[in-house]
């Protein structure tokens, strides 16, 4: 053995860096679950309602409706798989014991959450990137704020993996990390202007 | 020299329960020390608070000079930890983790060391398995490729034994020699004492706690253990002569055995003596001595009062 004591140079970011590769590795090799299974299912709204459904909806406030809910459909997908990454790895990791080994780390906290948060929005972003072109084939959006928009999907898979992490460090077990996605992502999608707009909503869900 | 690991008035309590109380203890550099201790007597309490595991209500844990709170970095990138409960991540195979867990600790993985890791602990036909496909033992061999992967100074093993077959345990407490040789300092934790008496240089013993005894451990064997000897009499005796009872005796096999304690530092040759003016009729004899297990029931059993 040719000696197990003598450490190689100490690189701060390395940690971050591989902890990030390690959570983007992680959503990667399932990509089925992790990627595929989210894009066909925002495929299948947009068929439903871009294709189907939206031709009998009447014109929204000057768009036709598969205008309307793609935008909507694409924030659907990076807000679920955000919040999902953060949450469904963290959760894992803590069930099964896998946290301890990242714990006893020179990983720090900030480099913690910055490397879980980098790769959920990664997750999100790329859903999203493959939802709008996919979308493409059922109909042209008029980008107005492209830059606007962008951002805004940004900050919104920022905010949904913080969440992510919340859930995934609070849940006992899995039926109370289930309860976040119930009862934080579903009525926000479904009261949230996905499908349809808020203004139509009776009061006071329309002016939350 | 800086300690290993000093560790001073430390307490931890859980929801008011105290899980160890104000514990103090250093282990030198390049050592093999053992911390032994009955269920819930505070040692991976203690381990998970070196560690980092697990917030320290009070007192300072330091590793190489170096305070475990205000430079986590420096003391976490000197420890390997292996843990008591197996860790399962199914999600990379055994040469993936390997990679990903040198970087963690901020170091390039060496792929020398890391062959040389994946040789001695028999890892190179599982390679490509993913954790939950490995046998129980070869999962603990994993875990301390793993701990070892960033070349830690200080190696904490806590129970790395439990549940491995013989052979194993053989395989492994030599590699953990060999790895003290070449100058990184142990620190471990075990249930089978035979194992910690043949590996370790110093024991601690916890209990609700508490240390209750920390001694090289052969001082600790011979201070507390005792040696007994047996006499098989020729015909049985009613009582024990008085002048015997220095040494504890007592009769069994209906009076004809007498057994007599011999504390283990003194000599035999009064007992002889005493024996030989007794004209008790000495058929056969036998002597034992008890060795760590004694020492450590006798100081966990009487609370700690050594």
């Amino acid at each position: 053995m040719s000696g197990s004591n003598g450490q190689g140079v100490y690189k701060p970011w390395l940690p971050f860096t591989t902890l990030l590769r390690k959570e983007v590795l992680r959503f990667w090799r399932v990509a089925s679950q992790t990627l595929l299974t989210p894009i066909i299912t925002a495929s299948l709204y947009l068929f439903v309602f871009g294709a189907t459904l939206g031709e009998r909806i009447s014109v929204l406030e000057g768009f036709n409706y598969a205008q309307f809910v793609i935008p909507g459909l694409i924030l659907m997908g990076v807000i679920n798989n955000s919040f999902a990454n953060c949450s469904s790895s963290l959760f894992m990791s803590r069930y099964l014991g896998g946290i301890v080994d990242l714990l006893v780390t020179p990983v720090s906290p900030p480099q913690f959450i910055l490397a879980y948060t980098l790769a959920a929005m990664l997750r999100g972003t790329l859903v999203g990137l493959v939802i709008w072109m996919i979308s493409t084939l059922f109909a042209d959006l008029p980008w107005t704020s492209p830059l606007l928009a962008i951002l805004m999907a940004l900050l919104a898979s920022v905010l949904f993996a913080q969440f992510g992490l919340i859930a995934a460090i609070f849940a006992k077990n899995f039926d109370t990390l289930s309860m976040y996605t119930n009862f934080l992502l579903l009525p926000l999608i479904y009261l949230g202007g996905v499908f349809y707009p808020i203004s139509i909503l009776p009061a006071p869900w329309n002016s939350l | 020299m800086d300690k290993a690991l000093h560790i001073e008035n430390l307490s931890k309590s859980f929801a008011s329960m105290p899980a160890v109380k104000n514990l103090s203890f250093d282990i030198e550099q390049g050592e093999i020390f053992g911390l032994l201790g009955p269920n819930g007597a505070g040692k991976s309490t203690t381990i998970n608070m070196v560690s980092g595991i697990t917030r320290i209500d009070s007192g300072s844990i330091s590793a190489f000079g170096f305070d475990n709170r205000s430079h986590y970095r420096q003391t976490r990138r000197m420890l390997g930890v292996v843990h008591q409960e197996i860790v399962i991540d199914n999600f990379f195979t055994v040469a993936q983790a390997l990679s990903l867990h040198a970087g963690y600790y901020g170091v390039e993985d060496d792929p020398l060391w890391r062959q040389e890791l994946i040789d001695r602990l028999d890892l190179g036909p599982h390679l490509a398995k993913v954790m939950i496909k490995l046998s129980g033992g070869m999962k603990r061999r994993f875990m301390i490729a793993k701990a070892l992967i960033h070349r830690p100074r200080l190696l904490i093993l806590d129970e790395p034994t439990a549940g491995v077959d013989v052979e194993l345990r053989h395989s492994l407490w030599d590699f953990v020699r060999e790895i003290n040789r070449n100058g990184t300092t142990i620190l471990l934790t075990t249930h089978y004492l035979e194992e910690a008496e043949q590996m370790c240089d110093r024991i601690a013993i916890m209990n609700h706690g508490e240390l209750v005894a920390l001694e090289p451990t052969r001082e600790l064997v011979r201070r507390l253990s005792r040696r007994t000897l047996k006499l098989w009499l020729d015909s049985p005796l009613e009582s024990i002569p008085t002048e015997l009872e220095t040494y504890h005796p007592r009769l069994e096999g209906n009076g004809r055995q007498l057994i007599l304690c011999l504390p283990t530092d003194s000599g035999v040759s009064e007992l002889l003596h005493q024996l030989s003016s007794l004209h008790l009729g000495i058929k056969d004899f036998e002597t034992d001595q008890s060795g760590l297990e004694d020492v450590f029931l006798q100081l966990t059993r009487s609370g700690g009062d050594s």
